[in-house]
């Protein structure tokens, strides 16, 4: 891996973690559970590491921006996650705030030759 | 298989915890495997594969646990080294210096030499107790950070996970409150003894 390489790569994990709470919390209208929410990110083009995902989920569940629920499925015991009521407030914010920062960037790479 | 990965990580979780978090990743391996492999018996290389994608078991429970467990972490543990040489070889100095000047010309060098050597071990043990204590005082009370596992790992560093009624090693609970005791009494002793030096160097 070159040097150009090895810093993009970084830069581009950074700003991947600063958007995966947003990514998330637009994807848990309807119940996910880790690995079906891992399939909906990945399909929309964010593929994200089952060991980012996982611990985040648990995080902002705990945050109260998710809900979590214990279903018994196939006789084994499954957690969803559904976005709460303090998650859809966060998240509007957020979306605004994404909003912003998308104009800015745009701004500020347009203006780059 | 599981069993043994799941229990390797859990090593690495408070315990508070453990079983919440166990109880998820379990549930995520096999969803994994129903959507890789279907619904069936799976073979070992189908869970090795699972388990692949989950990461290093001690990765995963830091990835859980936001930071290393650990008394002093990899980002003190340098500066830890360096004080407690800094304070063994003051110490050594000091105390050697205190003690030629201190004693009667009467003594023989056997004694001198014993009563110096005594004094050093009684104020090193304090001294490393102390340090120890300030550095995994820093370490609880800042932020985590993480240690970068990167790269391949082995399946080596899954331990196996033993009979429920194994788990409690009584030889490591022995060997524990038997230190615990000693670093006591250390403290209890030698904290005059390092009053006493420190006067003394000073």
């Amino acid at each position: 891996m070159s040097e150009t390489e090895k810093i993009v790569l970084n830069v581009q994990q950074e700003m991947k973690r600063g958007t995966l709470v947003l990514a998330v919390l637009t994807q848990t209208d309807e119940a996910q559970y880790g690995y079906s929410l891992i399939q909906a990110l990945t399909e929309m083009g964010m593929p994200i590491e089952q060991n980012t995902l996982y611990p985040l989920m648990r995080r902002l569940e705990k945050q109260g921006l998710l809900d979590s629920i214990w279903q018994v499925e196939e006789n084994r015991p499954r957690r969803y996650y559904k976005i709460s009521e303090l998650g859809r407030d966060v998240r509007a914010v957020l979306i605004e705030e994404w909003q912003t920062l998308e104009a800015t960037m745009s701004g500020l790479i347009g203006g780059v030759k | 298989m599981i069993n043994d990965y799941l229990y390797t990580i859990g090593k690495y979780i408070s315990p508070a915890q453990r079983d919440e978090v166990l109880r998820e990743i379990e549930s995520n391996l096999y969803d994994y495997l129903e959507q890789n492999f279907g619904q069936k018996k799976y073979s070992e290389s189908e869970i090795e594969t699972a388990i692949r994608s989950m990461g290093h078991p001690k990765k995963v429970a830091e990835a859980y646990m936001e930071g290393p467990r650990c008394l002093i972490g990899p980002a003190y543990i340098d500066t830890y080294w360096l004080v407690l040489k800094i304070a063994l070889i003051g110490i050594a100095i000091g105390l050697t210096i205190a003690n030629i000047i201190t004693l009667p010309e009467s003594k023989d060098g056997i004694q001198l030499l014993i009563k110096i050597i005594a004094s050093i071990w009684q104020a090193s043990l304090s001294a490393v107790g102390t340090v120890t204590l300030i550095f995994a005082l820093i370490q609880h009370y800042s932020p985590g950070e993480q240690e970068k596992i990167t790269g391949a790992w082995s399946f080596k560093v899954i331990e196996n996970a033993p009979e429920a009624h194994q788990k409690i090693n009584f030889l490591e609970i022995i060997l524990e409150s038997i230190f615990i005791c000693f670093f006591l009494v250390a403290i209890n002793q030698a904290t005059p003894a390092l009053v006493i030096a420190l006067r003394k160097t000073k």
